[in-house]
């Protein structure tokens, strides 16, 4: 008996209806604040002040340089993983992934206790770079950042088409093996290679806590940095207008970049799923001397300068040899005052909320999706494309009347900018749940709501899982906007770190970065852990 | 005497632990199609990558055309053995176009400036010169797997390797893609190897046939042989459908005595047709399916059951008793 409904309503305007408004508050309404704000102070002579170009150029070129340089590292090491046998393998990417989660800042601070002179290698060889602080040291830290990524895109893109069929066919037509390589496996992943390199562009574009480590010391400025020193010290005149303008500068050449990446190559779009090869194809082993390179590098760009940053933080000062009989907690106990616990809690209760309301929308988003065919995918990106600064700066003029120096527009931001973070996860495990699963606990006698809680949501629980821990991952040690918009008394960690690194006490901060690493790395231990297991086909 | 255009002995390849093929002898004639049968995880397709030297052997030895190409410590390059793959799933370079795919081979050999129009040529007498310049993407997976075909012939190879061609296509595609396979073949006088799961295939293209269980080979020889002389009970059904009563030995079988061919040990093995309706044996009908051109009775006999193929549309229904009669079986050694 159909007592109550026996018609379900269909296209219920409800959501979609939520589904705009998420985006309108987040990035819409704060943007558009933006643009107006900019054409109000008059973009096109903004633009020729001395600073601003200068800084523009260094933006440009920079990032040139260290996406190009990430993409060679990344597909030198995506060719050596994806297609040859290399003892290790596994261990050897979680290594390069791990780059990725060492906060940028964190990074350029290691490289700097390791490398520069009073570091950990000038103490022990001797020999240390000067050029580390400048435009050198920028570039070469951001590429190391930067580089992780580059792997990713073209890792996936190596996997895309069937291993190694393709490449057998060319062989069996008889190319050798440098022809295979020039006249099938690059051409096919030229659109691979070049998502990498606008990607790694987009990126370095938006870093900013390398620049502001590396590159301010020297006197060498980007627009992420300029924007920092207009906004927190107002040391310039008209210093406001100045970065309203190179904010929007930056919004617009990411989202440019990101849209021509993902018009002409797909990044937004999975990619093709492997079909499984019958034979299963042994690996050959890689040329010599391939596999001891590439640990050389990880060693150099990871793990030597994450043991240098720990070094320091255990040396009482820097200059004072880092032999172990001179190592202290005293850096930790310096580092641990009130001011230090209040960000730490601060920005660990900001991060467990940004990933819940991050959650809560990339869900909304995605039933938005599932009723009406609109899934917000390009506007979601366009945000994580969005740097943080241009980002934060919007976000400030569209709330700061209201949420001025509150914790609450900080939260506004990340949740913002991570969205992204928590909706890939979920967009993909709710599309991995077959239509068929529903209707069968329908037909098995389950109403919508009741098939929705016992088949949908243990099906999407590694989605929510991975999509909340992302975003607590990255608003946990995030800088750029948190730099931006705090206010006196509602620092977060990082900014509590930066402030320690401009008053120039490098053992201090060393000790903080040092604590913040390893609560990003419990993090993503987890986040490893709770990944889920393969299915068994 | 001229040598075999592919001969192995004792092929064995290894993937770490797992062994996927041990022990396999094997030898085709220029002009000769050997049918490689076996179901899915038997070993096909690493014997094929074995041969087109994509797998290095852990045993054995590879002679193409009387050179030795594979042993566990020489390899030949893939490009340098002469072989025309033609891939399960086809393996079309999505970035390139059909007349460019086929004119790959042609340029690899040194053909330059004429590789195009050569390619172009091809095309044309296997009828596909509308696909010329249409990406994989654009295709159908019988024109794919026709453009396949041409840039292996376009190779001009001494030995074609063929796994499982046709897997993807539905049934008429797939005799008009044989019928082409065969003629090609034979008008260049290669030799071919034809991996395969579908015994009807096999049986009708090979000139021998190589039967494949868990990589090691179980029984080969001409399709006549394979087909009426299995080796055992495995091996005969997977040529078709057959039936096994138990025999006296060297006299009788459910009785009767009749002609018996094989090993005198207990097994007897029937095929469908070897059988009729109407006989001095009875049976109880149990199934019947009618499979177009005949229709099988499979019937409850003395000793186990029975399928009987009758000409004709279905004449008896579950539960008739009926005469039956066996006109020959083939003996089959108990495991």
């Amino acid at each position: 008996m159909a007592s109550r409904t026996s018609v379900e309503r269909l296209g219920s305007r409800g959501p979609e209806a939520l589904g705009v408004l998420i985006v309108v508050a987040l990035a819409a309404y704060p943007v558009g604040r933006l643009v107006v704000e900019a054409v109000g102070d008059g973009v096109a002579d903004g633009l020729w002040r001395g600073g601003v170009g200068t800084a523009a150029l260094n933006s440009l070129w920079t990032s040139a340089s260290a996406a190009s340089l990430a993409l060679l590292a990344g597909a030198a090491l995506a060719l050596l993983t994806e297609r040859f046998r290399v003892p290790g393998v596994s261990l050897m990417r979680a290594a390069i992934i791990a780059t990725l989660v060492v906060p940028p800042f964190v990074s350029a601070l290691s490289w700097h206790a390791t490398y520069a002179p009073f570091g950990l290698f000038d103490d022990a060889t001797g020999v240390s770079a000067a050029w580390l602080e400048g435009r050198v040291g920028v570039v070469a830290v951001i590429a190391v950042n930067v580089a992780p990524l580059a792997y990713l895109v073209v890792a996936a893109g190596l996997r895309s088409w069937r291993v190694p069929d393709l490449e057998w066919a060319a062989r069996a037509a008889g190319a050798d093996r440098t022809a295979t390589l020039r006249l099938v496996t690059l051409p096919m992943l030229r659109p691979a290679l070049a998502a990498g390199w606008l990607i790694g562009f987009a990126a370095s574009l938006s870093s900013f806590g390398v620049p502001v480590v590396l590159g301010t010391p020297a006197g060498f400025e980007t627009l992420t940095t300029r924007v920092y020193r207009a906004v927190a010290f107002a040391a310039m005149p008209d210093a406001f207008e100045e970065a309203v303008i190179m904010a929007l500068l930056l919004a617009v050449i990411a989202l440019a970049v990101a849209l021509v990446a993902d018009a002409r190559f797909a990044v937004a779009r999975p990619a093709p799923r492997q079909v499984r090869s019958d034979g299963r194809s042994p690996r050959r082993p890689p040329p010599g001397g391939a596999v001891g390179a590439a640990w050389v590098y990880l060693g150099l760009t990871v793990i030597l300068p994450g043991l240098g940053l720990a070094v320091r933080a255990l040396t009482p000062s820097v200059g004072v040899s880092a032999v172990p009989t001179n190592w202290t907690l005293g850096n930790f106990t310096a580092a641990f005052d009130s001011r230090t616990w209040e960000a730490l809690g601060r920005s660990a209760l900001l991060a467990v909320a940004a990933a819940v309301l991050a959650l809560a929308a990339a869900g909304l988003l995605v039933s938005v999706r599932q009723s009406s065919g609109r899934g917000w995918d390009g506007a979601v990106l366009a945000m994580f494309a969005l740097p943080g600064t241009a980002l934060a700066l919007a976000i400030s003029l569209g709330y700061g009347r209201w949420l001025a120096n509150t914790a609450a527009i900080i939260l506004i931001a990340y949740v913002a900018k991570l969205l992204a973070l928590a909706h890939r996860p979920l967009a993909a495990s709710a599309a991995g749940v077959d239509r068929d699963l529903i209707r069968a606990a329908r037909a098995a006698g389950a109403s919508a709501r009741r098939a929705w809680a016992a088949v949908s949501l243990p099906l999407m629980r590694p989605g929510l899982v991975a999509g909340g821990l992302l975003v607590f991952l990255f608003a946990v040690h995030e800088l750029t906007m948190s730099s931006l918009l705090h206010g006196p008394g509602n620092e977060t960690l990082a900014v509590v770190i930066l402030d320690y690194q401009q008053l120039g006490d490098p053992t201090v901060t060393a000790a903080l970065a040092v604590m913040l690493a390893l609560v990003v790395g419990a993090a993503a231990l987890l986040l490893l852990w709770l990944r889920p297991r393969r299915v068994r086909r | 005497m001229k040598a075999p255009a592919l001969s192995g002995t004792g092929i064995g390849v290894g993937y770490g632990e797992i062994e996927a093929l041990t022990g396999v002898d094997l030898a085709v004639d220029s002009g000769e199609l050997l049918a490689v049968l076996g179901p899915s995880g038997s070993g096909k397709t690493t014997l094929l990558h074995a041969i087109a030297g994509f797998v290095p052997l852990v045993s054995g030895s590879i002679e193409i055309d009387g050179q030795l190409v594979s042993d566990p410590v020489v390899s030949v390059p893939p490009e340098r053995r002469n072989v025309g793959v033609v891939f399960q799933h086809h393996a079309l370079w999505p970035h390139l176009t059909a007349v460019e795919t086929v004119a790959f081979p042609l340029r690899r050999s040194g053909r330059g400036r004429d590789s195009l129009p050569e390619a172009a040529g091809l095309l044309e007498r296997l009828g596909i010169s509308h696909l010329a310049d249409r990406f994989p993407d654009e295709m159908s997976g019988g024109e794919q797997q026709r453009v396949s075909l041409a840039r292996a012939l376009a190779r001009h190879p001494v030995l074609f390797l063929f796994d499982e061609p046709t897997a993807h296509l539905d049934v008429p595609l797939r005799s008009a893609l044989l019928e082409e396979i065969d003629r090609q073949r034979r008008s260049d006088g290669a030799a071919g190897l034809y991996a395969t799961h579908d015994a009807g295939e096999a049986l009708a293209l090979a000139d021998r046939m190589l039967l494949l269980r868990n990589g090691g080979v179980v029984q080969s020889g001409t399709p006549v042989e394979v087909y009426e002389q299995p080796v055992d009970v495995w091996a005969a059904e997977l040529t078709g459908p057959a039936s096994v009563l138990p025999a006296e030995v060297g006299s009788s079988i459910a009785g009767r005595q009749i002609e018996l061919s094989g090993s005198p040990d207990g097994i007897a093995l029937i095929r469908p047709e070897w059988t009729c309706l109407g006989g001095p044996l009875s049976g109880v009908v149990e199934r019947v399916s009618y499979r177009g051109t005949r229709t099988e009775y499979r019937l409850r006999v003395a000793g186990g059951a029975v399928i009987v193929s009758d000409d004709g549309t279905p004449r008896l229904q579950p539960g008739d008793e009926t005469g039956w009669d066996v006109r020959r079986a083939h003996l089959i050694s108990r495991h």
